[in-house]
């Protein structure tokens, strides 16, 4: 693909994302108040999760259409490879989650304790924990887990999250156009067997990097299910993202002969089957606390249907999972690019109200120290670390679109691929 | 995983062939007259060697179901507060058995695994027969068993209608509509398979039944516009139906707050384990059907492979689970929590279950990375019998040994089985497997109008005289063992 | 059975071997204008539709209503007896609306339940099933569409049919063992 086609979407992208930098570095770097800088490190944690959920999502489905061994998905596999190269750029807005403490302090209170444990006891954390804890209670949780919750382990496993999932993607990516080239089977060997065990850690690093970074915003919540609920919102948002990419290139009369409407019904199908994962995933882990109802698990529930909070949980039973199944029912509605367009876009709407609905809800309570439930106005930040991210990322993937064939066009599989029929 | 095709001659067109479904070129005569073969002709000793023990376990079995009635529950060995024990165990064990066949013929009608046709109708009699096997054991451990209507949806002598806010009425509900669905999934794939035996048979009483169950089937295009519609929303239908079934298995134990039931991985956990055992018997029952009967042609070793690769991934994905309730165990924080695990792995006495449990799931299918260990029949074999086991192990780690220790040490006890226990379990066995060998004996265990449908003839555009692709030619160079012109 | 019985014509057979002929004669017969004549397979051949001029089955409209069905039917039954005749009040679930979670299990079975029903006698009502009796069952050569023939018959009711040139038809289209079924009055 030509750069220059899509360069006026291309222009405002960098534009929005270098304007919304611009603005939460002034966030950032408490030029609007030490408290706004407090808020708006759970506005880039929202930003940063959301992108990182998509680029992971790209990930998985181009692993599993390598191990797989499928066919029919040759032709598109490019997009979910370019996606997957986002993870490099997620790294870098991920530095002043990991390294800046104004951020790290304000978004996670475990790592507050963890300095002032280590301040008071003279640098040895677990020792100043367990002395805290004779005073207050809540410190004994933090004793009790402290050799997975640490500040050092904490930081390596962000950096061995980003070397694997950055690797993995780049060398699928590399693979892949490789054979452009030379048209060599032996990439296509050489990924589905490099994809078949790295596929649990990929499982892992998912898991673990949701439970690092937005589960341990509460110290004391946890679920088993945690893991595959991220897992199920990424892999669905990033099919629906990758639908609209296809569309825009198509769009622009790229790919009329590689893709057709089949491979529109059969990505449509697979929207359509994480919709209702997601949604089992979503309601089993609802249904199982609220059942229960014991006072460690619920506070994350209660939280979310308190106040307008509740609201917000509602449109994601109705619009993240009815909705959006009763739009996929229909066949025809999937094979017609101009309509599920719209479904996609709509998809990805719910991805960010389900993210927003996962980290936003701590912020005022951690803040304040549980007095109040909401900051207005915060929401503003949210907004320019949306666009500051979001903009510089679809920059990154339009470039990274245009630097090699828009599919695997030496892939063994690709007649395959064009001839599909489902 | 099997494309020998990397003969790279610059002439050869740069596509990777597929490995045949069927192999040799079988046509559709042959086909036909061996799956029908099986139900027509005489079966083999064998046949009989089997069958003959296989109903004396169901008459044990029956007997003693009949002592417990007579007798009373107190015949199972559980005492407070093991209160759930074997009984529960075999019934969660047989349901996930099932939950293969629906996978086979739902989940991978769905993905367009054209390789599920094989090894579908016989995972789903195997669905069926076990789920039977499964219903057994709740409806008995209500002790007394004539008052099971009580869980029928229709009020009882008091006009007290049932909790519908109960897991175990769930159950009912979930099992009864899995076995219903089943059925009726099974019947319509059986339709067509009828009227091949309906239109093969001598006049008499088996032309009689077959072309009574086949309907009148006449294989119309019109007819079969409808058929494959159906089939589609069933597939659709069933696959969501066996998410939830052992979903709701597992709310029996989840929603409860006993530490090491209450955990919200539990639903997907359980339905990976079900698909995961269920593979397992598949081929367990499959790897001798196919010997016995001449299939190789039909379910060939890739079939096998494949089977092998998703134990191997559903195993890691159990293991996967395994792992995040001990991380979450310790990472809770919570001592209960912490202390039921444990428990379970190092301190109660019952802990052997768990390395057990663990050997057989986790570290047992590793095996299947080696394409060796998947293509060796023995080997997968082996491997399934200890999947099969491991998978009873699991269930018998979550339920009895958590209740074992539960949250006062005072009443802990360590839970002994009865013989009453153990035969019933056996004779459900045979019982399972007197069912599967009459199925063989009267239906076609092998989906014939299915098969038919992906041999490469059968595509209206196939071209009899395209060129040979280079995986023929790999193969025909592995076999004379010399290179072949192009 | 009585020696004289009266017979009409039902329709014409004629065989083909393979897949491929059957559907090019299909698309031949569904240009010629046909309407009431069908391909009797033994596997579905898929775009076989297209080439008939089949149309896509109206079977999951019927399947969406009945899977509602099974929804309503669950919730009522389960809220109509454990919130508004029998409050219940068990695991300190609230006796309102607010209790429908707990529902979710047994309202999603039933759905499935109701819409499986629905799919298998809809899909026999819409193909004239069972029916143990039909004109084609006394052709000696019908019976091999259940092994490996496909069998084109195109039906006497069809307004384009015709004794002497429908048979010539299907001989030009590529028909094999051309033969007349009828029906017994």
């Amino acid at each position: 693909m030509e750069l220059s086609k899509v360069s006026k979407l291309n222009g405002i992208f960098l534009g929005v994302g270098a304007l919304g930098l611009l603005i939460s570095a002034c966030y950032m770097f408490g030029l609007l108040g030490e408290q706004r800088q407090k808020e708006f490190a759970y506005s880039w944690l929202f930003a940063f999760f959301f992108f990182f959920t998509i680029t992971n999502g790209g990930l998985f489905w181009t692993m599993l259409q390598h191990i797989s061994n499928s066919g029919w998905s040759v032709a598109v596999r490019r997009f979910f490879e370019n996606l997957a190269g986002n993870i490099r750029v997620m790294a870098v807005f991920a530095l002043p989650l990991i390294f800046f403490s104004p951020f790290k302090n304000a978004l996670w209170e475990w790592i507050v304790a963890h300095q002032d444990a280590a301040a008071a006891a003279g640098g040895d954390t677990l020792k100043g924990l367990e002395e805290a804890s004779h005073t207050n209670h809540h410190l004994h949780i933090l004793v009790a887990k402290f050799g997975y919750l640490n500040i050092p382990f904490w930081t390596l496993r962000a950096v061995l999250y980003f070397v694997f999932l950055g690797g993995m993607a780049t060398l699928l990516r590399r693979w892949s156009i490789k054979q452009d080239g030379d048209g060599d089977f032996k990439h296509s060997f050489r990924a589905r067997a490099f994809c078949a065990f790295p596929l649990l850690f990929y499982a892992l690093a998912v898991t673990f990097s949701a439970v690092d970074w937005v589960m341990s915003m509460d110290y004391t919540w946890f679920s088993t299910m945690w893991g595959v609920y991220i897992f199920a919102g990424g892999a669905w948002s990033s099919m629906a993202l990758s639908i609209i990419a296809l569309s825009y290139v198509r769009s622009h009369g790229y790919l009329k002969k590689i893709v057709s409407m089949e491979h529109y019904h059969l990505m449509g199908k697979l929207l359509f089957a994480f919709t209702v994962f997601w949604a089992y995933i979503a309601f089993s882990q609802f249904f199982l606390i609220w059942y229960a109802n014991i006072t460690e698990e619920t506070r994350f529930f209660i939280l979310r249907n308190t106040n307008n909070w509740w609201y917000l949980s509602n449109i994601l039973v109705w619009g993240h999972f009815v909705l959006t199944f009763v739009l996929l029912l229909s066949a025809g509605r999937k094979k017609k690019p101009d309509s599920i367009v719209w479904v996609c876009a709509w998809v990805l709407i719910m991805h960010f109200a389900d993210i927003y609905w996962l980290i936003i809800p701590e912020r005022a309570p951690s803040l304040s120290h549980g007095t109040v439930l909401w900051y207005d106005g915060a929401w503003w930040g949210d907004l320019a670390a949306f666009l500051g991210i979001g903009g510089i990322v679809g920059w990154a993937y339009l470039r990274r679109l245009a630097t090699a064939s828009l599919y695997p066009c030496r892939d063994p599989r690709l007649l395959e691929s064009v001839k599909a029929v489902n | 995983m099997a494309q020998t095709a990397t003969v790279s001659t610059p002439s050869t067109p740069r596509i990777l062939e597929r490995e045949p479904l069927v192999l040799n070129n079988r046509n559709y005569g042959w086909i036909t007259n061996r799956i029908c073969g099986i139900v027509e002709n005489r079966q083999p000793a064998l046949w009989w060697w089997l069958f003959v023990p296989s109903v004396c376990l169901t008459v044990i079995m029956a007997s003693c179901f009949a002592y417990l009635i007579s007798t009373g529950v107190g015949v199972w060995g559980q005492k407070q507060p093991v209160a759930w024990a074997w009984d529960i165990t075999n019934f969660v064990f047989w349901i996930g058995i099932g939950h293969a066949g629906t996978l086979i013929s739902a989940i991978l009608f769905l993905t367009r695994q054209k390789w599920r046709t094989a090894v579908n109708r016989a995972s789903e009699a195997m669905t069926l027969f076990a789920v039977m096997c499964a219903g057994l054991f709740p409806a008995f451990h209500v002790g007394r068993v004539w008052m099971v209507w009580f869980l029928a949806p229709v009020p009882n002598a008091n006009a007290i209608w049932q909790n519908f806010k109960s897991p175990l009425l769930w159950d009912v509900f979930a099992v009864s509509t899995y076995f219903t669905v089943s059925v009726l999934f099974w019947f319509l794939g059986l339709v067509p398979d009828l009227a091949t035996l309906r239109d093969r048979c001598k006049p008499g009483i088996r032309k009689m039944l077959y072309g009574f169950f086949a309907l009148g089937w006449r294989g119309g295009n019109r007819q079969w516009n409808h058929y494959e519609m159906a089939y589609l929303l069933l597939a659709a239908l069933s696959t969501p139906l066996v998410l939830s079934v052992h979903s709701v298995v597992s709310f029996d134990f989840a929603t409860s707050i006993v530490p090491g039931w209450h955990t919200t991985i539990f639903p997907p956990y359980f339905v990976a384990g079900a698909i995961f055992g269920g593979f397992a018997m598949v081929l367990t029952l499959m790897i001798p059907v196919r010997k016995i009967y001449g299939l190789e042609d039909l379910i060939t070793s890739k079939h096998i492979d494949n089977m092998a690769k998703i134990i191997l991934l559903t195993g890691t994905i159990v293991g996967y689970a395994y792992c995040m309730e001990l991380f979450m165990a310790y990472y809770s924080g919570n001592p209960y929590e912490g202390q039921a695990f444990l428990l379970r792995c190092l301190y109660s006495p019952s802990s052997w279950n768990y390395y057990a449990m663990f050997f057989c799931n986790v570290i047992a299918p590793q095996v299947f990375w080696s394409k060796w260990c998947r293509k060796n029949l023995g080997a997968v074999m082996v491997v399934c019998m200890f999947v099969n086991a491991g998978m009873w192990y699991e269930r018998y780690v979550i339920i009895v040994t958590t209740l074992e220790r539960h949250f006062q040490p005072g009443s802990w006890r360590t839970f002994q089985p009865t013989w009453v226990d153990i035969t019933t379990f056996v004779g459900t066995f045979g019982f399972f497997l007197m069912n599967f060998l009459l199925f063989i004996r009267f239906l076609p265990v092998i989906a014939i109008a299915e098969v038919k449908g992906v041999l490469p003839e059968s595509d209206p555009h196939f071209d009899s005289h395209a060129e040979r692709g280079p995986h023929e030619i790999a193969l025909e160079e592995a076999k004379s063992g010399s290179p072949v012109a192009a | 059975m009585a020696k004289t019985t009266l017979k009409k014509v039902h329709g014409y057979l004629a065989e083909f071997e393979s897949a491929v002929d059957v559907y090019h004669a299909s698309e031949q017969i569904r240009d010629a204008g046909f309407s009431r004549w069908d391909v009797h397979t033994p596997y579905p051949v898929h775009g076989l539709n297209e080439a008939m001029g089949v149309k896509r089955s109206i079977l999951p409209w019927f399947v969406f209503f009945g899977g509602a069905t099974g929804t309503t039917t669950a919730f009522s039954l389960a809220f109509i007896t454990q919130v508004l005749i029998y409050p219940t009040i068990v695991q300190a679930k609230p006796t309102n609306i607010f209790t429908t979670p707990a529902f979710f299990p047994i309202m999603f079975e039933l759905t499935i339940l109701f819409s499986a029903f629905t799919t298998l006698f809809g899909c026999f009502a819409l193909m004239g099933l069972p029916r143990w009796n039909h004109p084609l069952f006394a052709s000696k050569q019908f019976k091999k569409f259940s092994d490996d023939t496909f069998i084109v018959c195109i039906e006497a009711r069809d307004p384009k049919f015709h004794q002497a040139e429908t048979k010539a038809f299907l001989e030009q289209v590529g028909g094999k063992n051309i033969e007349l079924v009828e029906d017994e009055l």
